[in-house]
């Protein structure tokens, strides 16, 4: 008897470590959206995330009608709830802080382009002198819940919508006490916890130059990092390859040198539980991931000294460097034989 | 006063045999968790449509597989990379074609999406230095 209690129990433990996470994956927010959730609440979390992602997508939109984003572009002034007001002020201040080369308002520019849409052009330069004069997320005005665009502007929350997500994202899992989980909104990644076992998860950062290759793996636990580069989406004309992240001061593609920029940056942890998620982190990684490729290295690495905000980057240069900022030393490992020079900078 | 006796701690036989089977069922569980269930020394591509299974196949050999999603053509091929297979969309129907330009992928943990057909094809598998998640 003791001999068969003793191997349940030897089956229970096994049983125990093998445990397989919940797996999910959804398309929303214009990209693919994967999650690995360990523990007994995994599945619960699951079904909780894609209802937050779900609603979280029909507020912020800009292509459904009925979102208050679409309302606000459409009216000029509306009145939104406390989330898309935290959300929209947080952009402001990213927008500020980067001295504009993240800005919510390219909506019209990027629109112009066909980013958004089926049709992708070229625009004029006369047209793009034109839209702009549109581009000034300063000029704004939140106040309490009500929200007002200057004439003709437009706000797109792309940039730093999915960044939010995450922190949402990262807030029910800690409210249903889940202590490891992968989330990967298309190239944003939250590592939550640890891997089970004990180990850091491991995220490769794609060679922008050479998808089936890595420049590196990051070894993550309980962090965020956002990934930017000209190559995620793009189209070609007459021979000129046109990517997507656009210079708010020339309204073109971006042309600053680097190929990729990755930020990385500490989870929310725990936080007083208000009415919804303050955009934290992940809202940051997002919106600098976008700034700090269109301000180019020198810029970057200025603002990551001296800027105030806590976070680390990997940037890819088009010369063929890797550069890691120090707070990383430890945690990226470069990838042998891809021909890159890595450098680790403070 | 009397002591009881210490009760014989050498191992019987039937100690070692619910030890052996423990451990073979320990080892078996091991091996399945990281081929989950299949070769774990091979890739496989897990095709997901709208977030469901669609397919899944062993990387083992140069094939063209073709997929249909929301109105879109995908033609996806095998080839031989390096000592073993890579997965690329070689053509597409869709608006923009980023699945199309994300090129060929062969390790573990990477993807092709398109989004207008929105499927996906991920690598599941056990590599040396595979990773959990990638980024870019």
């Amino acid at each position: 008897m003791k001999k068969m209690i003793t191997a349940a129990l030897a089956l229970c433990f096994l049983c125990a470590c093998s445990q397989e996470p919940a797996v999910g994956e959804l398309f929303a927010m214009d990209t693919i959206m994967d999650f690995s959730i360990y523990g007994s609440q995994g599945e619960a979390a699951l079904v909780q995330t894609e209802e937050l992602i779900r609603e979280l997508e029909a507020t912020l939109s800009r292509t459904d009608e009925s979102s208050e984003i679409s309302k606000l572009n459409a009216a000029g002034s509306a009145r939104v709830s406390p989330q898309t007001a935290a959300l929209l002020a947080s952009a402001q201040e990213y927008g500020a802080a980067t001295a504009g080369a993240f800005d919510v308002t390219i909506a019209p520019v990027a629109n112009a382009w066909g980013f958004t849409g089926e049709k992708q052009r070229v625009p004029g330069q006369e047209e793009l002198e034109d839209l702009l004069a549109l581009v000034d997320s300063s000029a704004i005005t939140v106040e309490g819940d009500m929200v007002t665009l200057s004439p003709g502007q437009m706000v797109d929350l792309g940039g730093i919508a999915k960044g939010y997500t995450s922190d949402c994202v990262e807030a029910v899992l800690r409210q249903m006490q889940v202590e490891s989980a992968m989330v990967v909104l298309g190239g944003n990644v939250y590592a939550h916890g640890e891997k089970p076992g004990n180990t850091p998860w491991r995220v490769g950062v794609r060679d922008p130059q050479n998808q089936e290759a890595y420049v590196g793996v990051l070894e993550l636990q309980d962090a965020y990092a956002i990934t930017s580069g000209g190559y995620q989406r793009y189209f070609e004309q007459d021979g000129i390859v046109y990517h997507h992240i656009l210079d708010p001061d020339t309204g073109c593609p971006a042309e600053s040198g680097l190929l990729s920029v990755t930020v990385v940056a500490p989870a929310n942890g725990e936080g007083e539980q208000g009415a919804f998620t303050q955009p934290g982190n992940g809202a940051m990684c997002d919106a600098f991931s976008t700034a700090l490729f269109v301000m180019g290295e020198e810029r970057a690495l200025d603002f990551w000294r001296e800027s105030g905000y806590t976070f680390d980057l990997v940037l890819v240069t088009e010369d063929g460097r890797v550069v890691v900022t120090e707070g990383l030393a430890q945690q990226f490992s470069p990838e042998e034989g891809t021909g890159y020079v890595y450098e680790t900078v403070s | 006063m009397s002591t009881r006796p210490f009760p014989k701690l050498r191992p019987t036989v039937g100690d070692v045999l619910v030890g052996g089977a423990v451990l073979l069922l320990a080892v078996l569980c091991g091996l399945w968790l990281r081929g989950g269930g299949e070769d774990g020394r091979t890739l496989s591509a897990v095709v997901s449509i709208d977030g469901a299974e669609a397919d899944r196949f062993l990387l083992v050999k140069e094939e063209e597989r073709i997929y249909k999603s929301r109105g879109y053509t995908l033609h996806i091929r095998v080839e031989k990379s390096g000592t073993g297979f890579s997965v690329a969309v070689t053509d597409s129907d869709c608006p923009g074609k980023d699945c199309v330009h994300t090129g060929a992928i062969s390790r573990v943990g990477q993807s092709v999406v398109c989004l207008p057909a929105r499927l996906s094809i991920q690598l599941t598998g056990t590599q040396d230095g595979s990773v959990d998640a990638v980024i870019g």
